[in-house]
C-alpha cells in the first residue's frame, strides 16, 4: 500500500471516528428528549391546611379543601371561569315543561379511579347518601329533589319538589358524585378513607401531616378536557412566610395560600415566579348587633356609616388591593347586579348631627358624648387578634368612632372566640353577644343571590347582626320567588338598593386575590371569577398533539440535552487523548 | 446588708464600679429607663398617628420607615420600650412576690407545709416550661394582664426555691433564736426578722425575672399570642412577622432594631443581676478571687 493510500486509509478511519461520534452525540440527544418526554409531568402545590383524606366527608376547608376534592371527585355540571354552569360528566339534559323534571344523558365511559364504570346508578345513590348524611354542602344543596330515577345506566331522571332556578348550578355543579359500590353501608361517612372519585386526578398517597400526592386518572372520559399534569404533589406548610420562602426558593410550583398585598410585587419581581391576581367574593365588614340599643336606630348606624372612609381602608390595609365595599353588600363584579350602590363619602358632621338629632350630646365638655339619658356611653368594636388586618380596621375604625365623639374600645381576642360572640354555634336563634365585630363572609356568600335573603331577611340563618326591616325583608322574599335564573338581577338589585340606606352592618371592602406560581412548571391556571386560581379547571387541558396527555416536551428537556452534550464532549476529548498516546 | 463572709458592708456604688459587667449592666438600663420616661419627647411622633405611606423604607423623614398602616416605627419602638419595660418591671414584681412569699412560708414553716410546698413547686419546676405558657396564653387569650399572669404563674418556683434556701439559712441565725426564745410569734419571726435578710436575694431574683418577661412579652407576641393593641416591641415584631418583613426584605428596619433592644434589655438585667447577687452573695467574689 502507499503512503497515501495510507493516508487515505487513515482519514477514512478517522472520518469514520468523527462519524462514529457525531452519531453518537446525536443519538444520547435523542434518548435524553425522549427520556424528558417520556417523564411524568410533577407539579408541586404547597397546602396551607389538612384535609384528612380529602373525601367529600373528611376535608375540612372551603378553601383549598373542596377545590382538591373537586379534582378527585366529578360533578354532574362544572363551573365555567365566568362561574356559569356548563354540562360536564352528562352528555346533554332536558326539563320537562313546568321545570320540575330534569332527564340527564350521562357520557359513556365513565370510570371510577378503580375502573369501575360510574352509571345513573352511582348518581342516584350519591344524591341519596348525601341527603341523609350532612357535610359541609351536600344536604343543604340537595333540597328541593323529590326524587332520581335511573331509567337505564346513563340516563338519570331528578323530579324537584318546586322550581329550583339555580338546579344547574346547585346541586348539579356542586355535589360530587361517590361510588356506590364503596359508599354503599356506610354508617358514618366521615371513617371513609378510600378516596376513589370520578375525577381527573386520583389521591394516591397520604401521608397525615406531610403531604399528598396525586396522579392523573389514566382514563379520564372527557374528549377534550383531559388532566394536564402526570402528578401532584401536595406538601403541608402551614406557616404562610414559610409557604412564600419555599415558592421563592423553587422548592414548590403553586402556593395555596393568597399573597397579602406587601408581598405581591416581591413575589411578582422574583425571577421564575407569576403573580395571578384578581377579585374575590370574599367580604369583610364591620358587623353590627342590631338588636341592641342603640344600634337597633337606623340613624345611629347611618352616623357610624359616615364615620367611616372604606376608600382609605382598602389604600391602607390593603394597599388598593381591594374592591371598595358597597352599601348593598352585593360585590360589584357578581353576576347577579349589573350595578351597585355607591360606597357612602365619609362626613364626620354628617354624623354629629345625627347623632346631636339622637340626644347624644357631650354635656360635660370631655370630647366624648353621652347617651340621651346622659350616661357616658362606649361601644367595644371586637376583633381576631391573629388576623392583623381586621386588628388594624378595628384601630383606625374606632378613631373615626372617636372624632365623631363615640368612646370606642377595640378587643383583640381569639378567632373562635370573636365567632363565638357574634355567631354562637353557627346559629343566629342562639343569639349574639357584642357592639361591633369586624367580621368577614366567604366568597360562597355571594356566589348563590339566594344567599342574600340569608344575610339580610330577619330569619335568615346568616343574619349575624339580628337586621330586621320589612322593606328588605319584602324584597329579599320576592329572591325567593324567582323561578328562572335571569330574573335574579332585578330583584338583587333592589335588595341592594334598599339594604343601603338601612345600613345592616358597614361592608368595608373585598378583597384581591393573589397567587403566585412558577409557570416553568405549570402555565395552564385559570382565574375563576371571585376564587382564584385553585380550581380544576386550571388542572386541566387539551390532548396535546403529539406529545401524548401528559403535556409537550418544554423546558424539563433541556437539562437532558446538556447533559448528553456534555457527555459526547467528554467522549471525544477522551478519545482524542488516547489516540495522541 | 452585712457581708456574710467578711462582715463588711460593702457598698452598691463600688459594687458596680468594680465590676464593669454589673456598670455596663445598670447603663443600659439606665438608658431604657431614660428612653421610656422621655418618649414624648424624644420620638418623632405620635406612635399611633398614621403619618406616612404603609411600608415605606428608612428615609428622612422616617429613620427606621413605616408599619404597615403608615405608623412611624421607631415612634413605636421609643414608646414599645415604656410598654416592655412595664411588663418586666410588673411580672417581676408579681413573680418575686409569690416566690417569696412561698419561699418564706415553706422555709419558715418546716414540716408538712414546707414538704407540701416544695412539692408543688416541683411540678411547676418540672412542666414543660414553653408549650405550657403557649397554651395557657392561647387559653386565656390575649391582653396584657393575660400576659401578667401567664408569667406570674410560670416563673415563681425558681425563686420560691431560692428563697427558701436562704430562709433555712437565716431560721437557725442566733438573733432569729433569740427573738424566738423572747416569745416572738411566727409571724413576727417570719416578717420581721427574716424577710428582711431575703430581700436583697429577693432583688436579685426579680431583676432576672423581669428580664424573662420581656422575653416571654416578645415571644409570645411574636407567636400573636399578645396584645396586638399594646405598643410593645413584641406586638411590633408579631406585626412585621405577620406582614411579611421576612419576605420583604424590610426586617432589616422592622425586626432588627425592636429585636436588638430587647436583647440589651435582657443583657442590662442579666449583668445587673449578677452584679446584685455578688452584692448578697459575696461568696461568689471570693470564689472568683480564689480562682
Amino acid at each position: 500500500m502507499t503512503q497515501g493510500g495510507l493516508e487515505m486509509v487513515r482519514g477514512s478511519a478517522r472520518g469514520k471516528r468523527w462519524v462514529g461520534l457525531v452519531m453518537m452525540l446525536i443519538l444520547l440527544a435523542g434518548i435524553a428528549t425522549a427520556a424528558s418526554a417520556a417523564e411524568p409531568s410533577q407539579l408541586r402545590i404547597g397546602i396551607h391546611t389538612e384535609e384528612g383524606w380529602m373525601t367529600p366527608y373528611s376535608y375540612v376547608t372551603g378553601y383549598p379543601g373542596l377545590p382538591f376534592v373537586r379534582m378527585i371527585y366529578d360533578t354532574l355540571f362544572i363551573m365555567n371561569a365566568e362561574r356559569t354552569p356548563v354540562p360536564w360528566m352528562v352528555r346533554e339534559y332536558s326539563t320537562s315543561e313546568d321545570g320540575l323534571t330534569w332527564t340527564l344523558k350521562l357520557h359513556e365511559g365513565i370510570e371510577f379511579h378503580d375502573g369501575t364504570p360510574l352509571t345513573s346508578a352511582d348518581v342516584a345513590f350519591s344524591y341519596t347518601f348525601m341527603t341523609l348524611h350532612g357535610h359541609g354542602p351536600w344536604q343543604r344543596s340537595l333540597r328541593g329533589i323529590r326524587s332520581v330515577e335511573t331509567p337505564d345506566p346513563l340516563t338519570v331522571v331528578i323530579h324537584l319538589e318546586r322550581v329550583l332556578p339555580l338546579f344547574k348550578q346547585v346541586p348539579l355543579a356542586e355535589v360530587v358524585i361517590i361510588p356506590a359500590h364503596i359508599w354503599e353501608g356506610v354508617t358514618d361517612p366521615k371513617t371513609i378513607t378510600d378516596a376513589t372519585g370520578s375525577g381527573p386526578y386520583r389521591l394516591l398517597e397520604y401521608v397525615s401531616g406531610q403531604f399528598y400526592r396525586l396522579e392523573a386518572h389514566p382514563n379520564y372520559f372527557h374528549a377534550e378536557q383531559v388532566p394536564s399534569v402526570a402528578s401532584i404533589i401536595v406538601p403541608f406548610i402551614p406557616d404562610a412566610t414559610t409557604m412564600f420562602m419555599a415558592l421563592k426558593a423553587g422548592e414548590i410550583d403553586m402556593g395555596t395560600r393568597d399573597v397579602p398585598p406587601e408581598m405581591v410585587a416581591d413575589l411578582a419581581g422574583t425571577a421564575g415566579l407569576k403573580v395571578d391576581r384578581g377579585p374575590s367574593y370574599v367580604s369583610t365588614l364591620l358587623a353590627i348587633n342590631n338588636g341592641r340599643p342603640p344600634f337597633d336606630q337606623v340613624d345611629f348606624r347611618r352616623a357610624l356609616e359616615l364615620a367611616v372612609d372604606v376608600q382609605y381602608l382598602v389604600d391602607i390595609i390593603r394597599l388598593g388591593q381591594a374592591t371598595v365595599g358597597s352599601p348593598g353588600f352585593v360585590h360589584p363584579m357578581s353576576p347577579w347586579v349589573a350595578a351597585v350602590p355607591a360606597a357612602v363619602k365619609q362626613d364626620f358632621a354628617a354624623a354629629a348631627g345625627l347623632l346631636e338629632g339622637l340626644g347624644f350630646v357631650d354635656r360635660n365638655a370631655d370630647g366624648l358624648r353621652e347617651d340621651p339619658q346622659g350616661n357616658s356611653f362606649q361601644q367595644t368594636i371586637i376583633t381576631s387578634a391573629e388576623r392583623p388586618e381586621r386588628v388594624r380596621a378595628a384601630q383606625i375604625i374606632a378613631d373615626w368612632f372617636k372624632q365623631i365623639g363615640l368612646n370606642t374600645v377595640v378587643q383583640a381576642m381569639e378567632h373562635t372566640t370573636v365567632a363565638a360572640r357574634v355567631w354562637p354555634d353557627f346559629d343566629v336563634t342562639k343569639g349574639r353577644d357584642y357592639d361591633l365585630a369586624v367580621w368577614g363572609w366567604s366568597a360562597g356568600v355571594q356566589e348563590n343571590p339566594l344567599n342574600l335573603w340569608e344575610v339580610l331577611h330577619t330569619k335568615g340563618t346568616l343574619n349575624v347582626g339580628a337586621f330586621s326591616d320589612p322593606a328588605v325583608d319584602a324584597v329579599a322574599e320576592r329572591l325567593r320567588e324567582v323561578t328562572a335564573r335571569d330574573d335574579f338581577r332585578p330583584v338583587a338589585e333592589e335588595l341592594a338598593r334598599t339594604t343601603a340606606g338601612k345600613v345592616p352592618f358597614i361592608t368595608l371592602w373585598y378583597p384581591d386575590n393573589s397567587y403566585a406560581y412558577r409557570p416553568e412548571a405549570h402555565d395552564g391556571w385559570v382565574y375563576v371569577r371571585g376564587l382564584g386560581i385553585l380550581d380544576k379547571l386550571s388542572l386541566l387541558g387539551p390532548v396535546p398533539a403529539g406529545a401524548g396527555p401528559l403535556g409537550p416536551v418544554g423546558a424539563r428537556s433541556l437539562p437532558w440535552i446538556v447533559l448528553a452534550v456534555v457527555l459526547a464532549g467528554a467522549g471525544i476529548v477522551v478519545a482524542r487523548r488516547k489516540r495522541r498516546s | 446588708m452585712t457581708d456574710l463572709v467578711s462582715g463588711k458592708r460593702p457598698y452598691a456604688l463600688k459594687l458596680f464600679l468594680g465590676n464593669p459587667p454589673g456598670l455596663i449592666g445598670a447603663l443600659l438600663l439606665v438608658m431604657l429607663l431614660g428612653i421610656a420616661v422621655l418618649a414624648p419627647q424624644i420620638s418623632p411622633y405620635d406612635p399611633d398617628d398614621r403619618v406616612g405611606r404603609p411600608f415605606q423604607e428608612p428615609g428622612a423623614g422616617h429613620l427606621l420607615g413605616t408599619n404597615d398602616i403608615g405608623q412611624d416605627i421607631l415612634s413605636e419602638i421609643i414608646w414599645g420600650t415604656r410598654a416592655s419595660l412595664t411588663i418586666g418591671v410588673v411580672a417581676g414584681m408579681l413573680v418575686t412576690t409569690i416566690g417569696t412569699m412561698v419561699g418564706l412560708v415553706a422555709g419558715c414553716s418546716g414540716g408538712t407545709v414546707d414538704n407540701l410546698l416544695m412539692r408543688f413547686t416541683d411540678l411547676v419546676l418540672i412542666v414543660p416550661f414553653l408549650p405550657l405558657m403557649i397554651l395557657l396564653a392561647a387559653f386565656l387569650g390575649p391582653s396584657f394582664y393575660n400576659l401578667l399572669l401567664v408569667i406570674g404563674v410560670l416563673m415563681w418556683a425558681r425563686p420560691a426555691r431560692i428563697i427558701r434556701s436562704q430562709v433555712l439559712s437565716l431560721r437557725c441565725r442566733t438573733y432569729v433564736e433569740a427573738a424566738r426564745a423572747a416569745g416572738a410569734s411566727s409571724g413576727r419571726i417570719m416578717f420581721r426578722h427574716i424577710l428582711p435578710g431575703v430581700l436583697p436575694l429577693a432583688l436579685a431574683q426579680f431583676v432576672m425575672s423581669a428580664s424573662m418577661a420581656i422575653l416571654i412579652e416578645a415571644s409570645l407576641s411574636f407567636l400573636g399570642l399578645g396584645d396586638p393593641l399594646q405598643k410593645s416591641w413584641g406586638s411590633i415584631l408579631f406585626y412585621a412577622q405577620a406582614r411579611g418583613a421576612f419576605i420583604t426584605g424590610a426586617w432589616l428596619w422592622w425586626v432588627l432594631p425592636p429585636g436588638l433592644l430587647i436583647t440589651l434589655t435582657v443583657m442590662g438585667f442579666a449583668l445587673t443581676g449578677f452584679a446584685l447577687d455578688r452584692y448578697v452573695n459575696p461568696r461568689l467574689n471570693q470564689r472568683q478571687a480564689g480562682g
